[in-house]
């Protein structure tokens, strides 16, 4: 399965743009979209859903143009946004059945795939109490079953795991390896650390643009022997974060451990493995 | 004082911003022409007895003024109306609950942001009564004062007046919208009524009507003594032939009745004033419940995730009947159990009284019942957040779109079952088409409204003015033929039920484009 996005380009009004001539290719596998608010990655998200129209570009998916036939894709689509609500006056199995039927799903073996579901998403107890008493994470979870209904060939996820406890991340995080067998899976997300332990590839998006498609290795590597970790008393801090492109830092009594990225360190300083959170911010801020 | 204007702009902002306020602006000029009849028209608006003035600009603009202090205030309440739900539903009041700000600025500034709406919507119908004195009464000299004077002293006391009655009932009634409407439409009337027919009753003449009134009567007495001179409110049909044309000069007013036009100033700002002892700073007893309900849930287990048989296919299917099944059962169930035990009651009421008192009167007041399922048939994703799953779904346009609608149409027709049986029972073929046809045509205008405005206000405001002139037998809102039953009337609403539904559709395609 292959989906080719050829020089997608989104404009709102005269010269504002939110994807600029966006090219990439997706195959099989888990693909991490990374980047700052505003690089693109829910409008490049909304145009691959067929919510939203490019202003100008080609979305191919097996050859077959999902702009002019957005149906083609929906059929196969299990798409999780970022910000959604549900029905309130339906219960869980009623909403998923009508989400079913709006991907056009339906016959005998509907009720025991919801059931299935639901029993996942551990809301089978639940199921028949309507969905204004659900709390935010439990909705979350509804929206996890939802996009998995029709068994989709293509799944997306805007920020999925928002509103689960840590110990459902990581069984979300299997979940979605063991999806990603037969399947091209989109996943977008701010925690670096959810797209590291998963993704196949990792694309950086900046601006409307994308900066970099590869292996999370290979993405490494681009800053490997850059990361350095050194100790910053309280007073310098400032100082030092307006003159260095600082990862992170953390406080050790008056001072603090900081972690940053250089292409000139000082002699004394021995660089640190680095991560793919590293090269992110490396990328992000050149 | 910062801080109240800030908040007061924001949310005056907001409204006059929204596409929604466009759609008002363009029917309020529209109304604002119909106040002051063309002179071939055959209707009247103020009248006293058979005399109406000539077109100067103290006639006009008193006549303009007055019709504004009514209808503004009725139109103006939906407007404005729900700007503390708006709070509620957007979760923005849970931020204000928990900021510095305390109940009595918060409700002041509703106020005043709910009153400035409504002025800017008069600065409008002021304008169009300027230009409607350049168009009919050029003849006359040009006097602003008789234009703003009027404007200032009777109608915007009423708007300060109807801004705090709404909010009075937003912070009593915060959720039950549509006990509001009800129990302001009857406050409403029953003012309108108190304040036409009682004499020297300036305190409880909220509208302000009376002493202008009485001073226009009196200039018509003293030309033409002993005449009825009775005063008439309203869209008049008819009569226009008759009337006797006098000259009324500008109206002075006097001060007493600036002191009462000041009370209901002074009345509307105590009334928030008190209110902000009562009000419930978003810490809603529902909201409580549900946090509670999801507490005490049995949710110890955490999700698994653990799907078997993940790749097991389910069927291609492009069923609409799943979709109308659950579309039918959140309208049923977005309804309050007394509206349906109500609607329940009417239903069987058709059974039993005359036929034509069913269609004319419980059929359009059972319809009525149904406002809020059907108000927002077409924009509830947006309400709920689920646009979209609904714009990733299969054929969303052919599909969801055509369910939503054959739902409430079905709504629609399940309410007037009874009637239609007995229709059918009497062979009356026609009035059955004219039922069926109203229940399309409600519902395609309800849609209509949603889709084109992406709010359900506008179709609400509409649904009551129609209910209020179907009691009063209007002609012209008869929808479901209870006044008409000629062929020409039910090809007629053929043609616009069809225009309805290809405006809808159109709109709503583009909408997904």
């Amino acid at each position: 399965m292959q989906l080719d996005i050829k020089n997608i380009t989104k404009k709102y009004g005269s010269n504002k743009f939110g994807l600029r001539d966006y090219s990439i290719n997706i195959s099989t596998g888990i693909l991490g979209l990374l980047g700052p608010n505003g690089a693109g990655k829910s409008t490049l998200i909304k145009i691959i859903s067929t919510i939203n129209k490019p202003t100008d570009g080609e979305i191919f998916l097996n050859d077959k143009n999902i702009i002019k036939r957005p149906n083609h894709i929906r059929k196969i689509l299990g798409y999780l946004p970022q910000d959604f609500g549900v029905y309130p006056n339906l219960n869980a199995y009623e909403f998923l059945t009508y989400i079913a039927a709006m991907k056009g799903v339906g016959g005998k073996g509907l009720r025991s795939k919801i059931e299935q579901l639901l029993e996942g998403v551990n809301l089978i107890e639940v199921a028949k109490n309507h969905l204004n008493t659900y709390s935010g994470g439990m909705i979350q979870r509804i929206g996890i079953a939802q996009a998995l209904l029709n068994n989709p060939k293509i799944l997306i996820f805007d920020e999925p795991t928002v509103g689960l406890d840590p110990e459902e991340r990581l069984r979300f995080r299997d979940l979605l390896s063991e999806l990603a067998n037969d399947r091209i899976i989109i996943l977008s997300s701010h925690i670096v650390s959810d797209i590291e332990t998963i993704a196949d590839k990792v694309a950086i998006m900046k601006k409307g643009s994308l900066i970099v498609k590869e292996t999370q290795n290979n993405i490494i590597k681009l800053v490997e022997g850059k990361v350095f970790e050194t100790v910053v008393s309280k007073d310098n801090i400032p100082n030092f974060k307006a003159c260095n492109n600082v990862v992170s830092s953390y406080r050790i009594q008056n001072n603090f451990r900081v972690r940053y990225i250089t292409e000139r360190p000082n002699k004394n300083e021995q660089a640190v493995e680095a991560t793919l959170e590293d090269a992110y911010i490396y990328l992000v801020k050149n | 004082m910062f801080r109240l204007r800030s908040i007061i702009k924001g949310n005056y902002l907001e409204y006059i911003r929204s596409y929604s306020f466009l759609i008002t602006i363009a029917v309020s000029l529209y109304v604002a022409f119909s106040f002051l009849p063309a002179p071939e028209a055959n209707y009247s608006t103020i009248r006293f007895g058979n005399y109406t003035g000539v077109y100067n600009a103290s006639w006009i603009g008193f006549v303009t003024a007055v019709m504004s202090s009514v209808f503004l205030s009725l139109f103006g309440f939906f407007l404005i109306n729900g700007s503390v739900k708006k709070d509620i539903d957007t979760r923005i009041g849970h931020i204000i609950g928990s900021s510095r700000i305390s109940n009595a600025v918060y409700l002041l500034s509703k106020l005043a942001s709910s009153f400035l709406i409504l002025f800017t919507i008069l600065i409008f119908i002021l304008i169009v009564s300027v230009i409607l004195f350049f168009l009919y009464g050029k003849e006359h000299s040009f006097q602003l004062y008789d234009f703003v004077i009027p404007y200032l002293i009777i109608v915007v006391p009423s708007l300060f007046f109807v801004a705090s009655f709404s909010l009075l009932l937003e912070v009593f009634l915060t959720k039950k919208v549509l006990i509001q409407y009800v129990l302001f439409l009857s406050t409403f009337f029953f003012v309108l009524f108190s304040s036409t027919t009682k004499e020297n009753n300036f305190v409880t003449d909220v509208f302000g009507i009376q002493y202008p009134a009485k001073v226009v009567e009196q200039q018509i007495q003293e030309m033409h003594q002993k005449e009825n001179t009775k005063l008439s409110i309203g869209f008049i049909s008819g009569g226009r032939d008759m009337d006797k044309i006098v000259t009324i000069e500008s109206i002075s007013f006097s001060t007493k009745y600036l002191l009462a036009r000041l009370f209901w100033v002074i009345i509307a700002i105590v009334l928030v004033y008190i209110l902000s002892f009562f009000f419930h700073r978003f810490n809603i007893k529902e909201g409580q419940n549900q946090q509670q309900n999801s507490l005490e849930r049995p949710l110890k287990k955490t999700a698994k995730f653990q799907l078997r048989n993940l790749a097991q296919t389910v069927e291609i299917s492009a069923k609409l009947s799943p979709l109308i099944y659950a579309e039918v059962m959140m309208l049923l169930r977005k309804n309050t159990k007394w509206i349906l035990v109500l609607t329940f009651c009417g239903m069987i009421t058709m059974i039993f009284v005359p036929i034509s008192i069913s269609h004319r009167y419980i059929l359009p007041l059972l319809w009525f019942l149904q406002i809020s399922a059907w108000s927002d048939l077409a924009s509830k994703d947006e309400t709920y957040r689920t646009h979209y799953f609904v714009a990733s779904s299969y054929q969303p346009l052919q599909r969801l779109f055509i369910a939503r609608l054959v739902a409430g149409i079905l709504l629609a027709l399940f309410v007037a079952g009874p009637l239609l049986i007995r229709y059918m029972f009497s062979l009356d073929i026609m009035s059955l088409i004219n039922i069926i046809f109203g229940a399309l045509f409600i519902v395609m205008l309800a849609v209509f409204f949603d889709v084109l405005t992406k709010s359900k206000k506008f179709f609400e405001i509409l649904f009551f003015f129609l209910i209020y002139s179907n009691m009063n037998l209007v002609p012209f809102a008869d929808y479901f033929g209870a006044i008409h039953s000629t062929t020409g009337y039910t090809v007629s609403m053929l043609v616009l039920i069809l225009i309805l539904f290809s405006s809808s559709y159109i709109l709503k395609r583009k909408s997904y484009e």
